[in-house]
């Protein structure tokens, strides 16, 4: 450097201030040597050279230093100036490092220029922070995209504003007619008016609402079943639905093929059962139809013999018989009936136990097991007549089976109204009681301690589906003297 | 004299049916509908024949048959398909009567039980 310095400027200071200078920054003469440089500058470019950079020219300190840059150097020594915001570097290992840079020439007291000087600031950081969130961005762009669940922004007064192509897949509505043109309401049947309203409150006091499931009518006007859930979101001072959306479709599907399933499985276990009970039924036939024969045949014989006189008493016997036998084939035929579809009705759960009793109470006293009642309290509930008496039956066949074959054998039947708006129908055994584990096992489906033959082992499993399809609860009471199931249904509204 | 024909039912319809038609074949029966007050009247008496139903509340037939110490025809009434799975080796039940009757067949049956009572005396 020539010419004077400023008073009180040494050249030592001079150094010592461009040593500290917090960024990169080099200056070089018009050979490119280094006449002075920062310590942040070795920072920047990395290790420092071998042999230091000052006194040495640019491209002997950086051997990898590129003809571009030679360039850069020459034409700012001619006078121009040189910047780029963003330039990346292949450092001597092979990893990047980007550089903000400027070259500009510095003059001589007499103007002639005497080198340039460069400054450089490392924005790798910033670049990769930028990187990050561009990433992050098409993340969450794509995930808005691709989401198999149906995604949508909507304004308060329930304007569509952004529709992801699941949502559009499930209204049957393209981009172009959704977003910005539709409402919430125009999608909204009328019948879910009352429930929209309770979403609306839960939205306002909780910034959420759903599940919530309902239907939307789509294009073709056919109803789609959904399931929403959503939140408020603000934007600029202003309030935002965001709600994601799934089509029930399959899942309404698969609920209705199992309820089905269900259904069937009732209705096969009901014929099981039937087929179990065949035996005491026909015995219970058997009797009149043997009293309907004697009387026809003894009055054939009176009539023969020219007495008249017992024909009206061994007639009324004759249609008394008849109508016992089909009081029974009636009961049977009520039972046999399928329950697919049947809505539940008003029920008084004593005719439904005694129902049950009339079918069961020949195989029972067939077998010598006595059949005795506790208090039998009227209540009314809301179910299948059938398939309760399906439940009961299966109880007291279990009861019957448990304890045929003991001696002095006995089934104990309680109906009991209680103040919890529930009622109780309980079936009690004389066998001993059953262990925990029995008891745990007891309800699961081809469980089964009867003999093989005996049992489906489905009667229980089934049977609590039915009572879980009352409302009810089917437990068997541990603890007790004698195994004991209770029946737990709520009772009907008055 | 002949032995008595015994005709235990719990149905009381069926104990007076049977009885009405074996005395129009001029045989007179006696019926029970609680097999226990049977077993006294069968002791005390000369027996041609019993007739039994199977099922009847708080005894069986062949409950009442192991109660009966003497030698007799016993024959079992039943309304129940498998009776004979019951009364299957069984040395002292003579035959099954089912229900609904084969009214000729039990006529005979009864008939020539009575009949051989009366040879035997």
């Amino acid at each position: 450097m020539r010419g004077e310095l400023p008073a009180g400027l040494s050249l030592q200071l001079l150094k010592e201030l461009v040593r500290h200078v917090p960024i990169a920054f080099a200056a070089l003469d018009r050979e490119l040597r280094c006449v002075a440089h920062s310590e942040s500058w070795l920072v920047v470019h990395g290790d420092s050279p071998a042999q230091g950079l000052l006194g040495r020219r640019l491209d002997e300190a950086y051997p990898e230093v590129s003809d571009a840059w030679r360039g850069i150097c020459r034409r700012c020594l001619e006078g121009s100036t040189e910047r780029q915001a963003m330039d990346a570097f292949e450092r001597a290992d092979g990893s990047h490092t980007h550089l903000r840079w400027q070259v500009a020439p510095w003059s001589e007291a007499d103007g002639a220029i005497g080198g340039v000087v460069i400054y450089a600031e490392n924005v790798s950081e910033q670049v990769e922070t930028r990187r990050r969130l561009g990433e992050h961005e098409s993340l969450v762009r794509d995930f808005f995209a691709q989401s198999p669940l149906g995604l949508n922004l909507c304004r308060m007064d329930g304007l569509w504003l952004q529709s992801n192509d699941a949502f559009l897949r499930i209204i049957g509505y393209t981009r172009e007619e959704a977003d910005r043109e539709l409402t919430y309401w125009q999608l909204t049947p009328r019948r879910y008016d009352a429930e929209e309203v309770i979403q609306l409150e839960a939205l306002r006091t909780t910034r959420r609402y759903g599940p919530y499931n309902k239907e939307f009518i789509r294009k073709d006007g056919s109803l789609v079943p959904v399931r929403l859930h959503g939140f408020l979101i603000e934007r600029d001072g202003e309030s935002f639905i965001w709600s994601l959306i799934e089509d029930m479709t399959e899942q309404r599907a698969l609920e209705r093929r199992l309820e089905e399933e269900q259904l069937k499985a009732i209705q096969s276990s009901k014929l099981a059962m039937l087929g179990e009970m065949a035996a005491g039924i026909a015995h219970e036939i058997n009797n009149p139809l043997a009293a309907i024969d004697l009387y026809a045949y003894s009055l054939r014989a009176a009539l023969d013999a020219g007495d008249t006189s017992h024909v009206d008493e061994v007639i009324a016997n004759i249609r008394a018989s008849v109508a016992r036998a089909g009081r029974i084939v009636q009961g049977l035929r009520r039972f046999g009936r399928t329950t697919e579809g049947e809505a539940f009705a008003r029920l008084s759960i004593d005719s439904v136990l005694e129902d049950a009793v009339q079918l069961c109470e020949p195989r029972l006293s067939t077998s010598g097991v006595r059949l005795t009642r506790g208090p039998i309290c009227p209540a009314i509930v809301l179910g299948s007549g059938i398939e309760l008496s399906q439940v009961l039956i299966n109880l007291l066949n279990n009861a019957h089976d448990a304890v045929a074959a003991t001696a002095d054998p006995w089934v104990h039947l309680e109906a009991l109204v209680h103040d919890d708006g529930f009622v109780t129908v309980s079936v009690e055994d004389s066998g001993p009681p059953l262990s925990a584990s029995e008891a745990d096992r007891i309800f699961r489906p081809f469980f089964t301690t009867k003999k093989v033959g005996q049992g489906t082992g489905l009667g229980l499993s089934i049977s609590r589906s039915i009572v879980d399809r009352h409302g009810g609860t089917l437990s068997l009471e541990v603890g007790a003297a004698h195994p004991r199931f209770v029946v737990r249904l709520p009772r009907a509204a008055k | 004299m002949s032995g008595q024909v015994v005709y235990i039912d719990d149905e009381e319809l069926l104990c007076r049916s049977f009885a009405w038609i074996l005395k129009s074949s001029g045989i007179a029966a006696k019926t029970f509908t609680d097999p226990h007050e049977a077993l006294p009247f069968i002791r005390d008496h000369e027996i041609a024949i019993v007739l039994c139903d199977f099922r009847m509340p708080r005894m069986n037939a062949l409950d009442l048959l192991q109660q009966i110490d003497k030698e007799l025809p016993f024959y079992v009434v039943s309304g129940d398909l498998d009776i004979s799975r019951f009364v299957e080796g069984q040395p002292r039940v003579r035959g099954v009567i089912p229900k609904p009757f084969a009214i000729e067949a039990m006529l005979a049956t009864v008939t020539t039980h009575v009949s051989a009572s009366r040879g035997s005396r």
